[in-house]
């Protein structure tokens, strides 16, 4: 437990500067645009918010795995007495914590208190969707080459603001409805573990089977 | 800690890449032994290095340390093993401090004292951020997290490299102290004979991927380079001789005779004699094409 709160530690410490020009950066510019547009419900509000939240994700996965790479500095890790468990897991934690922040800050500084919608998701549902988002971007960074790390989360990113934003020009009631719902589906809080244990359990036996000069650029 | 078990053992081990492969190789490591690994660029020296620390799988083969099996699996075993890459590679963001409080969360053993001594001794300043370090500066950080753990096996992969003479001739004294205080294994890859003479208590010379000679700096000094037209003209069957390679050049025979005792007198227009040097000895290993 001391080994991997260093390490999720370490990670935050080094890159706080820029941890903080996220939040500060992303709940601003969800002030400012609701102050210029006011969404009519939350559901369009909280897409305009995952747009800007999926940018983030994109930056910090390469903050987090791509700049291991490229310093050469998961060299030096896999020397230390860390299982490679380990340091995917506190990879997965700090990325969590990140993506935890730029998600609802926006939300519950902009929401409630700008707009006066009611609504906050308090729902895991919503949690788990980020962070499964999270948890796949921070994968493609490290497994694939920069190119295709550069390109394959945007791709991702940008295709399900469209699929947001069709489902909330389209079927705004389904999506409030699970938004709004308290209790979810238990099928789907399922799906949603499993595809993070998933991704944890791939990036694991992917770093595991690599030797190190693999690991970096 | 039992002297039997707590050795670097190496048996038969392979790595291969495209267009190279390292061994098969063994190898054996007493504590208080300091191995010199010389050879030239691309000879497997770092290869067999990141092998040893866990960095690279072998293709076969086996590497025990303290009788356990040296694998990426077996990642406690790295609480007893420092490795330092010729280029090491630190959180740059990071402060001296701050590197090594980090490091004091992920090793179970770590000496507070032994780092407060050295931190001074190697003039490590705690403030500075690690990008701002020299190279030197860098290697002494490095060697000074791999000791504070209380590691048994050290992994120098040329150490001295990119130093100025005086930083590098203060390092290998360092090193060499360290060597003899805490009777560690230590592994030393380097291209600089004096280096070697001066950490090493053994040295292996290493090319193409292979081991083809080694021996302990000591024993140099008593061996003995004959050039015969005859080979057996030295009659080296005595018990005092002991032929430890043997090779043909232009016509001529050579033999690296290991000689402690005075030879008997041969008719001298039959055999020159010279006494080899670490350098001599290297580049004979190029000479007779092994």
């Amino acid at each position: 437990m001391r080994r991997l709160l260093a390490l999720v530690v370490k990670d935050l410490y080094i890159y706080r500067r820029e941890l903080v020009w996220a939040w500060v950066g992303i709940t601003g510019m969800t002030w400012g645009m609701f102050q210029m547009v006011k969404p009519s419900s939350p559901t369009r509000a909280l897409v305009f918010i995952c747009s800007l939240d999926l940018a983030v994700m994109v930056g910090f996965g390469d903050w987090l795995a791509y700049h291991e790479k490229s310093k050469g500095t998961f060299a030096w890790i896999r020397t230390l007495p860390l299982s490679d468990e380990l340091v995917v897991s506190s990879k997965f934690i700090a990325n969590s914590i990140i993506q935890i922040g730029a998600f609802f800050l926006p939300v519950l500084l902009t929401m409630p208190v700008l707009l006066r919608l009611d609504w906050i998701p308090w729902t895991l549902t919503a949690w788990l969707a980020v962070l499964a988002m999270a948890s796949f971007m921070l994968f493609t960074k490290l497994a694939m080459s920069r190119r295709l790390g550069q390109a394959v989360p945007f791709i991702a990113a940008f295709s399900i603001i469209l699929i947001l934003m069709q489902l909330a020009k389209r079927f705004p009631s389904l999506l409030e409805e699970l938004m709004y719902s308290v209790w979810t589906p238990p099928i789907l809080l399922l799906l949603e573990c499993l595809t993070i244990f998933g991704i944890w359990y791939l990036m694991c036996r992917w770093i595991s089977a690599k030797d190190t000069p693999q690991l970096v650029d | 800690m039992d002297r039997a078990v707590s050795d670097l053992v190496v048996r038969d081990l392979v790595k291969g890449f495209p267009g190279f492969q390292l061994g098969p190789i063994g190898l054996e490591i007493t504590p208080g032994t300091a191995c010199g690994l010389l050879g030239p660029n691309g000879a497997g020296k770092t290869t067999l290095l990141n092998c040893l620390a866990g960095q690279l799988t072998p293709d076969a083969g086996e590497m025990l340390w303290n009788g356990v099996r040296i694998s990426r699996a077996n990642w406690r075993l790295r609480e007893s093993i420092a490795f330092v890459p010729e280029q090491p590679k630190l959180y740059d963001g990071l402060t001296v401090e701050q590197t090594l409080r980090f490091c004091s969360a992920v090793f179970q053993s770590w000496d507070r004292e032994f780092v407060s001594e050295w931190l001074v001794k190697f003039g490590l300043p705690l403030k500075k951020r690690v990008r701002v370090l020299s190279k030197g500066l860098t290697v002494k950080l490095h060697l000074l997290i791999g000791l504070a753990h209380s590691a048994r096996l050290l992994l120098l992969d040329e150490p001295t490299a990119g130093l100025d003479p005086e930083s590098r001739v203060e390092l290998r004294e360092h090193i060499r102290a360290l060597i003899n205080d805490r009777e560690v294994c230590a592994l030393i890859s380097s291209h600089l004979f004096q280096d070697i003479e001066a950490m090493a208590t053994d040295f292996s010379i290493i090319r193409s991927g292979n081991l083809v000679f080694g021996s302990s700096l000591e024993e140099i000094s008593d061996m003995r380079i004959y050039r015969t037209a005859s080979a057996d003209l030295l009659g080296l069957s005595g018990e005092s001789r002991h032929l430890l390679k043997s090779w043909t050049k232009d016509g001529e025979h050579f033999l690296l005779v290991h000689e402690p005792q005075p030879r008997e007198p041969l008719p001298e227009d039959d055999w020159m004699c010279e006494k080899p040097d670490l350098e001599r000895l290297y580049f004979l290993t190029r000479e007779d094409g092994s």
